[in-house]
Order: C-alpha cells, then structure tokens, then sequence
C-alpha cells in the first residue's frame, strides 16, 4: 500500500479524536493492570530470591522440616556422610519484639561451620581486639544486618499504632522468650547479610529461646563431583518423616506457588479489562467503518483491492494497540513503583511482608504486554474490516445508504448465545491444571460471551414491554433500538463486560464476606484470646504460664491451641496442625461429618478433623485415615469431620492437645481461649493478666476485636480488586460515550429535522440521553444475569480450586441495584455530553447534508 | 395566515451583504405561494426566516395571531409543532421508523393519545395513497414515495402552515408532478397556508401565485414565466 494510502488510513484516527484517545486509554489501562501485577509479583518474589541466596550462600541442598524445627541429632549423621563436604546447622528464631508490631528474625549459626557454607552470614566484631569468635560465644550477643541495624535504630510503633523509641538502644535490645522478655547485646555487623536479621551462636540462640536440641534447618556443601540429584538420592533415606532434602531456591518457589492463585486471579481482571478494551475498539472502528461507508465504496470503485481495504483498516487498529500498548507499559510501571510505595509488594494480600522489592524494566514482560495490547486493538478492528470490505462498491455509493446500514444487525444469534452457555457449564466440569482453574476461567469468557451475543435477543424480548403511552422523545428513543439492536450491542458490549466483572467480583466478595464473618463468630466463640506468639515465633505459652492464666481471677476455663507447622513433602508449602481440646467444647464450623469419633475403628486411630483445603488436596472424607509427621515419626489419624477454614490456605488438620502432647511430648501452647466467671468483665481481666505477665509480652484480644481486624485485613485484600472493577466499569463508559459521540455525528440530519419539527435543544438532548440510558439498560440487565452467572463460577469452581474455599451465596441487592441505577444513569448523562457537538449544529444546516 | 412586513436580512460579514430587505408576503389558508428566484437569492433562507431557526435583521413575520420574531428559541419550537408543516429536498425520513410511526411524529410531540395518533397517521398515509404499506420501514420506498410520506408528516396534525423547499428536486419529472399535484391538492384540501421554494418553473407554475425573490422584495410574476 502506498504512503498516501497509509496515510489515508492513519488520518482517520486524527478526525475522531476523541474516540481514538479512549480507545488508546482503554488499552493502555488494560495493559498497565496486567503490567504491573506481574512486576510487582515478580519484584516481591526476586526479592524474596536474592534473600534467600544470600542466606543460603554456597549451599547445595538444605535439610528442612516443621517450622518448630527437628531434632539437631540429623545433624551429626549428615555431617558424617561422604556427599556432604560441610555442613552448617541452623536454627531460625522470628524473635517477638515486646509489645512491638515487628519481629527480628534471629538465625542461630555454628560460628566454626558457617564460613564453609554461609559467608554471608560471618559475623564481624565491632570491638577491635577481642577475638570475634569468643565474642560471638558469649551468651546473649546477636550481630545485627546492615538493614536490621537501620530499621531498629528508628523509631518504631506498638501493635496498638502507637509511636515508640528505637527498639535498638545503646546497642542493646530487647526480645522475647516465653512469656519474658531477654536483653541481648549487638556485639557487630553481619556485612554480607541482607534484610532485618540478626545471627547468634547456635548454642546460644538454642539456649535463649528454650530450643535446646532443635534445628531449623541444616544446609549442605556437597563434595564436589556429587551432584544434587545423587546426594538427595543417597541422603533422603536418612531423614525422618516431615523432613525434606531440597535446592534453597525451592523456598521461593514455594513463596510463588503459594501467592500464584492470587496472582493469576487479578491478572484474571487486568485481562477482562483489556478485554473490554477491545471492544471498545471494537465498537469505535465498527461506527468508523459505517461512517466511512462511502469514501470506502469510492476508493473501491476508484480499484482499491479488498485485501488492501482490509489490512488499511487492521493498521487503524494495530496503531491504536501499540501507542495504547506503549502508554500502558509506562503506566504499569508507574502503577508498580506506586504500589510499592503505598501497598508494598503483596498488593496487600500479605504474601510478602517484610519484604522491600525494587523494582526493574522487564523488557520480556514489557514487549509481551505490549503486544497483547496490539492483539486487542488488531481483534477489535477485525470484525469491522471484514465487513467493510465485503460491502458491494455500487450499493454503498447509493444515495440515502444511513450510518444503520454499517451496523450490524443483531439479530440470530440466540442460538449461539446457548451454545457459549452449554460450552460454559462443559468448561466448570474440566480439573484444575496445577492449582489454575482454567475450565473456571475459560466459563468466565463463555459467559461473557454468551451475554454479549444474547443482548439483541434481550432487546427483542424487553423493548415491546416499554414501547406504549410515553412521550415522544422516548417513542423515537425507543423505535431506534428495537430497530437497531445492533447499536445496542456495539455500545453496550463494553459496558456488559464490565457490568459482569463487577457484578461478579461484588457478589462474590460479599459472600466470601457474610461466611468470613459468620466463620469468625463461629471459630471466636470465647470471651477472651490471650496469644504469646505467632506460630513460629518465640513467644509460647507453657505450664507455667497457662497455670497463672487459670489463677487468674473471673477466669472459669482455659482452652490452649497448640499450632504447628508441618511439611507433609518437599513440593508442598506448610501444612498447619491445630491441637486443642475438641470432643465436648466449642465445635468447629464442621461442613461435612460431625464432632464424634467414627465408631469401631478397626486401628483405634485418634481421630483429626481436616479443613476444606486438606480434604481437596489429600481426597479425605470421614472415615479416610490421614497421616501426620508428628514427633519424628509418621502418626496415622482417622478423619472424624472436614471444617471450614478461611485463615490457612494450604490445609489444616485439627487434633485433640492431649494426643498432641503424648505423640510429641511438647505442652508449650501459643493461644489461650478463656471462659469468663459470670460477672467478670473482660477489661478487669485482661489488666489482670497484663500486670501479671507484663503488658508487652501477650497480646490480649476480644473476639470483637480480632472479627474487626480481621475483617479489615480483608477490605484490604480486595482493595486492590475493587480499583481493578473500577477501571473496568470506566471503560465501559466510554464505550457508551465514544459510541454516541460517534452516532450523534451521523445523525446531525436527524436531529435538524427534528428541530424543524417542533423539537426543543433540551428534547434533543434527552433523547439522546435516553437512548443512552435505554442502550445502558439492556447492558446493566444482561452484565447483571452475566455477572450472576459469572459469581457461581467464581465461588463454586475458582474459588474452591485456587483456595479450597467454599462459601454461603449472598447476594448484596441494595449496593447492586445503587450501581446499577446509577450506571444506567451515568451513561445517560455521559451520552447527552457525548452528542453536545451534535446538538450545536445548526438546523438549518444538517437538513441540507444528504444523508 | 401568513404575514410578511418590511422584512430585512443581512448576511453576516464583512462586509455585510442585504440578502433581501423591505419584504412583504400575505398567504391565505388554502392557498399556496411558490417562490422563484436564482441561486443564493435567499428563498431558503427566507423559509428559515419563517420558520424561526434564522434571525431577521428588521421587520414583522405573523403565523395566525403570533409574531415570530418576538418568541425564543423554545417557543419556536413549539409554535412550529403546533402551526407549521415541513417538505424537505432530502425527504429526512428517519429509517428505524415504519411508515405509520414517520406519519405519526408530529403528533407524538403534540402529546396526542396513542390511538388516536395512529388513527390519523393511517388516515393520512391513507390520503397520499400508501395506506397498505403502514408497517413497512423506508428503506423499501423510492424517492416519489418517500416524499409522499414526507407529505403526509407535514399534514398530519393541520397545521396552519406548510413550508416545501425544494420538494421535487430529488425526483424526475414524471413523479416530481405527481408529488407536486399529491402536496398543493392536500394543502388547499387541509385549508393550510403553503409556501414552496423551487428552482423548477414548471412546478412553480401549478401554484396560485409565483413569487421571484430579489434583494428589493418579492415581485408577483404569476402568468409570466
């Protein structure tokens, strides 16, 4: 094609600005969302990377097991064996700063070892003279990283948000043990270590924290000539159930495949707002190409080749995806370095905290986002360019040939409509590939489409119950959709797609809402909760203590929870054991199976209740056996009941304390659940409890409370995907307003002639507006039925398979029913702007134009 | 039910040009008017100037009791609902509406009850000889029979006033007198005041009275083509 030609083409672009400009701003959003959720991901999880090389150093392998650690007897065994050139024990303590929000990961390292495998982690003295070693061999020294030296030495905040001194002060700090609290002295600098840790010698972190015999973590320098596979061939016999011989890049696999459901889920949206995107270039070419009708059919008759026609207007399109898709590139990252500054990099989720991301051009993920905003714009032109070069020369030049002509016209594809539904329900029955539920997506855009294809089938069916008894700007309004469903179409297919995304998202985070909040009331049902830690943490509760709490007057009864973290094998993350108390107290949110025992077990196994996410991942049921490795050996259970559990994802098995405790030995406890005495107040007790243990070193909390925050963290964690349901439903609106911007300029006619009938500027314009509200209608009504259909799969199929979650339908009528009312009304007033231009066109004039 | 006095109006510019000044013009109901002139003479215009979408720069125009010049631009739009019927050149027959509802436009803005509404378009259609196609969209007419419709819209609710530019400059000559005869009979039927702009003498010629347009006024030249 010659450059004239192509510039025949391009100038097109130029004349309708305004729609080129949102078609590109359309694009550009979509793309910036995808953009910038992988960089972020993909930032937080280099991160998380670099983190774990440093900390692993020269290792090969890495001996893992339960976050509670092993015992340290593994180690001498290991040590011995030919593979292993040296081997460096580790003990991993995520030390509770007391009464603070942060913790300080302390990593508890043999002085005499870590040289060969971890130089990072070599500690240096800060006092010149004294031997390093022996100063690292007092009891109570931690050396501290660079970072760790920075972000203690500022001044930090309690749990409660309030503002304290530095935690780091004359070179002393204070951290917690049980339910005390243990100065120790920052004897130097660990110069090779990266983010907030300290080291300590092993025997003295062991002793510190009451780890006495226990281990991390072993990694291995394997001799050379043996390769990783071989040495995990030979070693793996060696070790005892719940342990795990692996690369230490596996941790951060673990960190992806773990964050990976949440992730794929918001690309999920950044693609159905690129989706809408290209409808909208959709609907601009479409009009564009109706429009140009006549000027085609002139260059046609003139011996302008179909294919030439063709790849002239799929050129209009590829030029709008690349400066849409450029544009997007840039505004991903702008998106990303923002969100790092505002959300830090889980996009707050919390997969990643902790964790100080940079972030860097990807040129990779640059072009491929780049080009899928190309494929947006070039799919969105294709329909209109095939039908523009299909269209016979000598019938287009015809005089009296409308904009209608242009348009397709949206009828028979009902059919098709209950095609793409029967290939939606087909699409649900298909597994899960990985932990991706493809066949749930591949529903989704079914879904979509079927809505999209059935809205001339709607309008059809809807439009005669609103023709009788108006005026006449609705009449005209409403004889121009039933006579033109395909307009309908062009302009609502945006606005359905994301009426559908939102309407989706909306109720299926309600209901994830409504069951979060009836779970909690249900797994809160004790008057107060004392905690010493979090799980992996240094704080616990153990006899002592729970005796104290139970001394404590206007407490009648005390339940503890012991948690643990297990590794059930090498690829899986965390596996969470709850021990409590289980027959003949509180109950659990059960969803199949009940509190009993099963009766006549055969083995005489203790019985477990697993979470919905256990039961998936393990095919478990009442009555399945299910085995722990619990106390170095494998403990089998029998499945009593499976419960709903929202707060671990990877699966949760509940046993009873006592089994617990006579399988591992171990009574140190992390929560504590208290019934009150009648007429004590849960104020008087927690001061009781906080001047007995010392206010910083247990966090109290009402059930009100924890409900309150947790269902804060939960706002939080959609935040990001109401902003994303924003951007689509904006989309949308331009759609609505590029289509009517366009349509409004080939009506000018129509419109003269109205006003030499009698009709008012003002009825002008509610006509318009009408038709606006009534195109809006039909979208909102078949977004919404789409959205309905789109929420089933998200709570039944993706849900269940991304998170193992299931959940009550609750369906929020009023919020749906505000925004879809103020949608309808939104693109009314956004097309009355839209065909202002129009408007001001002289009547006298547009009657002359031959139209 | 026409009337014209001492009407003036400049084009706009520099320098300013007098399109037409000191016009006079009475029309009578049942009578219809044709106005002749060369191009860019401002028949159009003068149409315009009637019908309230164009400013005159001096003088009076009355339809019935109302002086045009007087009202804004909403109540225009309202007398010209009310008291005049239009024919455009280009038809303007909007192409979602089926025949009977093109008929029926006049009177949905006059608020006329549904029944009612399509009782007189039908009655109408009926008059301009398409009452068998009620239900048929436009794109299935020629250009005669769109005019026809065209026609029929202008009349539908008795106007006081039709007001034709160019109403056969779109057809050939066989259909263009056919129309022409279908519009002055449903004029002087209706007892409407009519006023025809056209380039064809022929046409003008079936008028009562031919009027050719110059800048100092309307001259009568009726009989003298």
């Amino acid at each position: 094609m010659s450059v004239p030609l192509r510039r025949l083409f391009l100038a097109s672009l130029l004349r309708r600005r305004l729609a080129s400009a949102l078609s590109l701003l359309a694009i550009a959003l979509g793309v910036a969302l995808g953009l910038a959720v992988h960089l972020i991901h993909g930032a937080a999880l280099d991160e998380f990377g670099r983190g774990i090389r440093a900390v692993a150093g020269k290792a090969d392998l890495q001996v893992v097991g339960p976050r509670d650690g092993f015992d340290e007897a593994l180690f001498v065994t290991l040590a011995r064996r030919p593979e292993v050139a040296a081997a460096s024990p580790v003990l991993e303590i995520d030390a509770r700063l007391p009464g603070r929000e942060e913790s300080l990961r302390i990593l508890g390292v043999d002085l005499f070892r870590v040289l060969r495998v971890q130089p990072g982690l070599m500690p240096l003295a800060d006092r010149g003279g004294e031997d390093l070693r022996f100063a690292a061999l007092r009891p109570g020294v931690v050396f501290l990283s660079d970072d760790a030296h920075q972000r203690l030495s500022a001044p930090g905040h309690s749990s409660e948000g309030e503002a304290l001194p530095p935690a780091l002060a004359d070179a002393r700090i204070a951290v917690q043990s049980g339910v005390r609290s243990l100065v120790l002295e920052a004897g130097g600098r660990v110069p090779g270590a990266s983010g907030v840790l300290g080291v300590m010698d092993l025997g003295a972190a062991q002793q510190a924290f009451g780890r006495i015999g226990v281990l991390s973590r072993i990694d291995l320098r394997l001799t050379v000539g043996v390769s990783p596979a071989t040495a995990q061939a030979a070693l793996s016999a060696l070790l005892p159930p719940g342990i795990a011989l692996r690369a230490p890049e596996a941790a951060a696999g673990e960190l992806g495949s773990l964050s990976r459901a949440y992730r794929v889920n918001l690309t999920m949206l950044a693609a159905i707002a690129l989706l809408t995107g290209g409808f909208l270039v959709f609907s601009t070419q479409l009009l564009s190409v109706a429009r140009r009708r006549r000027e085609f059919a002139l260059l046609r008759a003139l011996g302008l080749v179909r294919a030439e026609l063709m790849r002239g207007l799929l050129a209009e399109g590829a030029v709008v995806g690349v400066v849409g898709g450029l544009l997007g590139v840039a505004l991903g990252h702008a998106l990303a370095a923002g969100a790092f500054r505002l959300v830090g990099g889980d996009l707050g989720a919390g997969f990643f905290q902790g964790v100080a991301p940079q972030l860097a051009f990807h040129p990779a993920a640059s072009l491929a986002y780049l080009l899928l905003g190309v494929v947006a714009g070039v799919a969105g032109t294709w329909l209109p360019a095939r039908a523009a070069a299909a269209v016979a020369p000598a019938r287009a030049l015809r005089a009296g040939e409308g904009e209608r002509a242009g348009l397709p016209r949206g009828d028979g594809r009902g059919r098709l409509a209950a095609a793409m539904l029967v290939f939606a329900v087909l699409a649900c029955l298909v597994p899960p590939l990985g932990s991706i539920p493809v066949g749930g997506y591949a529903a989704v855009v079914f879904v979509l489409a079927a809505a999209i294809l059935a809205l001339p089938v709607l309008a059809h069916a809807l439009l005669p119950l609103l023709a009788r008894g108006r005026s006449a700007t609705w009449r005209l309004a409403h004889a121009r959709l039933a006579a033109a469903p395909g307009q309908a179409v062009v302009a609502g297919a945006g606005v359905i797609a994301s009426v559908a995304l939102a309407v989706s998202m909306a109720i299926m985070v309600n209901s994830f809402r409504v069951s979060v909040d009836e779970w909690l009331a249900q797994v809160l049902p004790a008057d107060l909760y004392v905690r010493a830690s979090v799980a992996s943490g240094s704080g616990y509760l153990d006899p002592p203590a729970l005796a104290g709490i139970a001394a404590t007057q206007g407490v009648a009864r005390v339940d503890t929870t012991r948690l643990i973290n297990l590794r059930l094998s090498d690829a899986e993350p965390l596996f969470t054991v709850l021990a409590r108390p289980a027959q003949g107290n509180w109950g659990l949110p059960l969803v199949s199976g009940s509190m009993e025992p099963v009766a006549g077990d055969a083995e005489g196994l203790p019985p477990a209740w697993v979470s919905e996410a256990a039961a998936d991942r393990h095919d478990l049921a009442r009555g399945s056996r299910f085995e722990l490795p619990l106390g170095g050996r494998v403990q089998a259970f029998r499945v009593a009941g499976v419960w709903r559990d929202y707060a671990r994802q990877h699966g949760a098995a509940l046993i009873e304390s006592r089994d617990y405790v006579a399988l591992t030995g171990d009574d140190r406890v992390n929560d504590a659940a208290l019934l009150l005495e009648p007429g004590a107040t849960p104020a008087a007790v927690a001061q009781a409890l906080r001047e007995r243990f010392g206010a910083e070193h247990i966090t109290i909390a009402l059930p009100g409370e924890i409900r309150a925050i947790s269902l804060q963290i939960f706002d939080r964690t959609f935040l990001i995907t109401y902003l994303m349901e924003a951007v689509a439903v904006v989309i949308g609106l331009f759609g609505i307003a590029t289509t009517f911007a366009a349509l409004a300029a080939t009506r000018q006619g129509e419109f003269g002639m109205l006003r030499h009938l009698g009709f008012t500027r003002a009825e002008i314009g509610r006509l318009i507006a009408t038709e606006g509200a009534l195109t809006a209608g039909l979208g909102v009504i078949a977004g919404l039925a789409g959205g309905a259909a789109i929420a089933w799969v998200l709570i039944e199929i993706i849900n269940r398979q991304s998170f193992h979650w299931s959940m009550e339908l609750a369906v929020p009528w009023g919020g749906l029913a505000i925004f879809a009312v103020s949608l309808v009304l939104l693109a009314a007033l956004v097309a009355r702007l839209a065909g202002r231009h129009a408007m001001r066109q002289s009547a006298v004039l547009a009657v002359k134009a031959d139209w | 039910m026409l009337q014209l006095d001492d009407v003036t109006r400049i084009l706009p510019g520099t320098p300013a040009r007098v399109l037409f000044e000191g016009l006079a013009l009475r029309v009578g109901a049942g009578e219809c008017v044709a106005i002749v002139g060369e191009s860019g003479s401002g028949k159009s215009t003068l149409l315009n100037c009637i019908a309230g979408l164009e400013p005159v720069d001096g003088g009076a125009i009355r339809v019935g009791d109302t002086s045009v010049e007087r009202l804004d631009d909403d109540a225009m739009a309202r007398l010209r609902r009310s008291h005049f019927g239009f024919v455009f050149q280009a038809f303007h027959i909007l192409p979602h509406l089926d025949l009977l509802q093109n008929v029926a436009l006049p009177l949905w803005l006059l608020g006329t009850a549904e029944a009612e509404a399509g009782r007189r378009a039908r009655e109408m259609l009926g008059r301009v000889g398409l009452g068998a196609r009620a239900t048929d969209p436009p794109q299935q007419l020629s250009g005669g029979e769109l005019q026809r419709v065209a026609i029929a819209r202008a009349l539908v609710h008795r106007p006081h006033l039709v007001l034709a530019d160019e109403p056969t400059g779109n057809l050939d000559p066989g259909r263009a007198s056919e129309v022409l005869d279908l519009l002055l009979g449903q004029i002087r039927d209706s007892r409407a005041a009519g006023v025809m702009v056209t380039h064809s003498r022929s046409a003008a010629a079936r008028a009562d009275r031919v009027l050719e347009l110059r800048v100092d006024g309307l001259h009568d030249i009726t009989g003298h083509p």
